[in-house]
């Protein structure tokens, strides 16, 4: 089952990927109406549900959605019949909200600048890049310049005999640029030669860590987040990130080349000069980063970036395009630490929340008068934009700025009441940051929590933003968590926000503040379920286990195990703080989160061998269940679940894990780990000793029971995990009864052929090794009753085709007593007092009737389970066991949340994968077919390292 | 597509059912045949009907079966065999 969002046209034919995350959130919203505060989700058919909205376009939404004024303008501009596609003319309108802009900007700076408008902010950072970088080449050709013309001067002197050239100017020529050098046009020619690696060198540029500038392919560089940045790193200049002043001056330094020049010295000589150039092209500052968290840049840090952008001749860029407009309280939120920017740039709020509007503000002092040819764009300098860009200007400074105080005196208003809180809840709310009406508020990451779910929620990643769709269903209230800092709401509000509007958002901060200090995963998540707004009885809440204490790692070998839920209840197993949740619900809750949840650690522990050896494992939790892996796979759909897979390998191999074991489906999905590429680690499906203990709890069971004459019989012989089962119990038994259904008749031959065949060879070998004293009484089990039949027959040289052809005949003739039959009736297993169940049948195939009335051990090992209620109602002797269960060597016990186990008992697939870090295995185990040679390899390995094997009656 | 191939691919998708005891209508031509429960028996079975419904060779232990993973990639095999591809 889908979700509804996914079906919709923009997740169908837009951004499939963007509304799978927001639906994991419960984002998935689609709003039909916006004004003032407020944006209303529903419509068509349905009432309107008005959400307050704190997100305000990201920081576009300063005027508020659709401000009467703002709409007037736009109208006026369509109704006039203003141009909008005028290019390569005069535009007045840009003209004059250039002037405008200027005007604003100088009153804090002095200063006069040339506007470049364009359409995003993020195309605003690109024009400050490329009028930058022009800038650098000019600072470079005045350098090439200053060298050519002191040379023509010294020529000329040289000629007047006013200069002259002094031996050692060669001897040092000769030292500094590795060329004997004999008259100065050599002389000119090396130092061209010396100087190129200067002019030629590639441009610098400095950003601040955490910063964000943009999503296209030059900005983007300027962007701090690696998620955003690297996968195009090859496509833009790459970009020193720096954190302190310190770390400023050391990029500036790095990014200085020496270049030599001649000049006058005393006595007229000519001497060399040497200087250098800095090709940082520009250093970019978010006076007050938006999306790394809001974190505003420190006085001292802007101080040092101006000198050192003064001492490099490069311009200090300031990125207002967030915080500008009169945001923060002041127009320019740099104004306030003192320090003018050479660019500006402004965007957002700049367009009313109306326009797609940007500007680049250079220093009138700096600009390059070619730039405004060689950098246009259709849609820039538009009628539209600019008369919306003016009447959103006019709005802010009317009466005295009235606009940009009202948003200081909220904004104090608001991170007054904040710090309250924190205050009240230090340990749930870590920071308040900003100024105005940009403000982070920072959650605790959970790492204490008593629920795993929010300890994952808060490890991911993923708390702030559960923690926006929580405040959306409950309380109609949106945020948004910053992209780099994602515990870290942001609250961009409307200027006209009312004083009780955010008086509701910080009562329903605080109501989120105590289900996290009660570690209440529940109420967190249940509005993702459609539970949102119900009332709940108090007191219901069950208390998980504290986290569990990580193991120290020491001198032991690293292995992972891949788990997953078998089923969606497993969620509250797991989590008891979900216990409210229905099973429908926790499927629900599994489905929308599955794409945003990574794999994650959901245990660890050591594990010591009887031998002295230690393995340290790590169980490794993918969100997903077999029903959804199955329904995917049926589908021809089941990429992402071996992606999941993937990174679960990736997050182990993080880990420095050796070997990795791959439980339930996890191998399924693989096809027993066989599409996992990877060279450095051991992988197992641990298929091996799950079957190992199926069978010694099997035998365990005869003997308990006091099965003397063992007939074991096995339904679903012909499968792989069935004829395995076969292969290594047929040692030990008198009988064997193999039963596939029809159809499986010449495959079952074939399986008591080999049956034959091996066991055969293996009682003749092992007769052979025995001293000479002891008599083949000894020996027991099929070999032993096959050998006896074959009597003196050399059938060593036979192959194996041929001596279980031969040896099967043979016994054949004994009827019902032939120690190997086979059937496709499963009432064929009546005389059986051992039986393992192995099927791939949906439904249950083992009926009552097809047991006798004696004692009989089952084994079902097939999953879903082979055996029919009515074995329990009609066969009271029968004793029905699970299969596949292992406890641990020592008495020692691994606690792994979710997993349904009594102490000291682990899954087969989890032993094996920590048997073979104890037993220092390196190579792949347990992958592809599943042999019998693996099995009872696992099993005697098992047996050596202290495992040891549990029967567990099925109830 | 050929109809022929949609003919050879269609009759796979009801082999697969039929084996595997569910609707045809479940049996999607990019499912992945071990998601029907097809393990190495119904395989077998599977190989047995293809054999004999097409009067083709196709040993269990051909290596070409070991790249069929979905319905389609099976009837493609068939197709090849069959000299039409």
């Amino acid at each position: 089952m889908r979700l509804a969002s996914m079906e919709s046209p923009y997740a169908q034919w837009a951004r499939p990927g963007l509304v799978r995350k927001l639906a994991a959130a419960g984002l998935d919203i689609e709003y039909v109406r916006a004004r003032g505060n407020y944006l209303y989700r529903g419509g068509a058919g349905q009432s309107e549900t008005a959400v307050l909205d704190l997100v305000g376009g990201y920081g576009a939404g300063l005027f508020g959605h659709n401000h009467p004024a703002l709409i007037a303008a736009a109208k006026s501009c369509f109704d006039s019949e203003r141009p909008q596609n005028a290019q390569g003319s005069v535009r007045g309108t840009a003209g004059q909200l250039a002037l405008r802009l200027s005007e604003r900007v100088g009153r804090s700076t002095g200063a006069e600048y040339f506007v470049t408008f364009s359409n995003s902010g993020t195309e605003a950072i690109e024009a400050a890049l490329k009028h930058a970088e022009l800038e650098r080449q000019r600072r470079l050709e005045a350098v090439a310049r200053g060298i050519l013309t002191r040379q023509h001067e010294i020529r000329l002197s040289l000629q007047a005999g006013a200069a002259r050239l002094d031996p050692s100017l060669f001897q040092e020529a000769k030292r500094r640029l590795h060329a004997p050098i004999h008259s100065l046009e050599e002389l000119v020619l090396q130092l061209f030669r010396y100087n190129a690696r200067t002019f030629d060198a590639v441009p610098q540029l400095i950003a601040v860590e955490g910063a964000f500038h943009g999503k296209t392919t030059g900005s983007l560089q300027l962007t701090h987040r690696d998620e955003f940045r690297s996968p195009w790193r090859h496509l833009g200049t790459a970009v020193t990130f720096v954190r302190n002043p310190a770390e400023a001056e050391a990029a500036f330094q790095a990014a200085r080349t020496s270049y030599l020049g001649l000049r006058f010295g005393t006595d007229d000589r000519i001497e060399f000069e040497e200087r250098s150039f800095v090709h940082v092209a520009a250093c970019f500052v978010e006076p007050i980063q938006g999306e790394g968290g809001v974190h505003e840049v420190p006085a001292a840090m802007m101080a040092t970036l101006r000198r050192l952008a003064d001492d490099a001749g490069c311009p200090l860029v300031f990125d207002e395009i967030q915080s500008g407009m009169g945001r923060t309280g002041t127009f320019l939120a740099s104004g306030r630490a003192g320090v003018r920017g050479d660019y500006y740039v402004l965007s957002k709020s700049l367009g009313g929340g109306l326009a797609k509007l940007a500007a680049l503000l250079v220093d009138k002092e700096r600009y390059v008068e070619s730039f405004g040819y060689v950098h246009t764009s259709t849609f820039a300098d538009d009628d539209y934009s600019s008369t919306v860009g003016l009447a959103a200007l006019s709005l802010l400074e009317r009466d005295q700025d009235a606009l940009i105080r009202t948003c200081a005196e909220k904004g104090s208003y608001l991170i007054e009441r904040l710090e309250a809180l924190r205050a009240r809840y230090p340990d749930e709310l870590i920071e308040i940051r900003g100024r105005g009406l940009m403000v982070g508020v920072e959650l605790a990451d959970q790492t204490d929590a008593s629920s795993p779910l929010l300890r994952l929620l808060g490890e991911q990643d993923l708390l702030g933003y559960l923690s926006a769709g929580w405040f959306l269903h409950e309380h109609g209230i949106r945020v948004a968590p910053t992209i780099s800092a994602p515990n870290t709401l942001r609250l961009e509000p409307s200027a006209y926000i009312e004083l009780a509007e955010l008086d509701r958002f910080c009562s329903a901060l605080e109501e989120l503040l105590i289900l996290l200090r009660n570690s209440d995963a529940f109420r967190l998540i249940r509005y993702l379920v459609g539970r949102a707004g119900e009332s709940l009885p108090a007191g219901r809440r069950t208390i998980p286990p504290p986290p569990p204490v990580r193991a120290e790692l020491g001198q032991a070998t690293r292995v992972a195990f891949l788990s997953h839920f078998l089923k969606p209840s497993d969620l509250t197993d797991w989590d008891t703080c979900l216990r409210e949740l229905s099973i429908d619900e926790c499927e629900t809750f599994l489905r929308r989160t599955r794409s945003e949840i990574e794999p994650f650690v959901v245990a660890q522990g050591n594990v010591s061998s009887r031998l002295g050896s230690r393995a340290h494992i790590s169980v490794i939790a993918l969100p997903f269940t077999p029903e959804e892996v199955i329904r995917a796979m049926r589908q021809g759909d089941a990429g992402w679940a071996r992606e999941i897979v993937e990174s679960g390998v990736q997050l182990a191999q993080r880990l420095g894990c050796r070997v990795i074991g791959f439980g339930g489906y996890t191998s399924i999905v693989t096809r027993n780990c066989e599409t996992i590429v990877s060279s450095d680690v051991a992988l197992t499906s641990g298929n091996s000793l799950t079957a190992a203990a199926a069978v010694d709890a099997m035998f365990q069971a005869a003997e308990r029971k006091g099965i003397r004459n063992r007939r074991l019989g096995v339904l679903g012989a012909a499968g792989n995990l069935g004829k395995v089962l076969a292969e290594v119990a047929a040692d030990e038994v008198s009988q064997l009864v193999l039963v596939g259904r029809p159809g499986t008749e010449q495959r079952l031959l074939r399986v008591a052929e080999m049956i034959c065949a091996d066991v055969w060879r293996r009682q003749v070998e092992a007769s052979e090794s025995l001293p000479n004293d002891r008599s083949d009484a000894d020996l027991t089990g099929i070999g032993a009753a096959l050998v006896e039949l074959a009597g003196q027959q050399d059938w060593a040289a036979l192959s194996d085709l041929e001596l279980g052809a031969k040896l099967f005949a043979l016994q054949e003739a004994l009827g019902p007593e032939a120690p190997i039959r086979v059937s496709t009736d499963a009432r064929a297993l009546t005389a059986c007092n051992m039986l393992f169940c192995a099927t791939n049948s949906p439904r249950p195939v083992l009926l009552a009737e097809h047991l006798g009335q004696g004692e009989v051990i089952v084994m079902d090992v097939a999953a879903p389970g082979d055996v029919h209620p009515s074995v329990a109602l009609e066969r009271p002797r029968a004793t029905v066991l699970k299969g596949g269960i292992v406890r641990l060597p020592l008495d020692q016990h691994l606690r792994v949340d979710g997993m349904n186990l009594r102490q000291g008992e682990v899954y087969g697939c989890l032993a094996e994968t920590i048997m073979l870090g104890l037993a220092g295995i390196g190579e792949n185990f347990s992958y592809g077919m599943l042999l019998a040679a693996d099995v009872r390899r696992a099993r005697a390995l098992a047996h050596m390292h202290g495992f040891s094997f549990e029967e567990r009656e099925v109830s | 597509m050929t109809t022929e191939q949609q003919q050879t691919l269609e009759a796979i998708q009801e082999l697969v059912a039929q084996i595997c005891a569910i609707e045809p209508s479940e049996v999607r031509a990019e499912g992945e045949l071990i998601a029907y429960g097809l393990d190495s028996v119904l395989a077998l079975d599977l190989i047995v009907e293809i054999e004999h419904r097409w009067k083709i060779e196709l040993p269990e232990h051909d290596p070409v079966l070991r790249s069929v993973v979905t319905v389609r990639d099976l009837a493609r095999v068939v197709e090849t065999r069959r000299g039409r591809t």
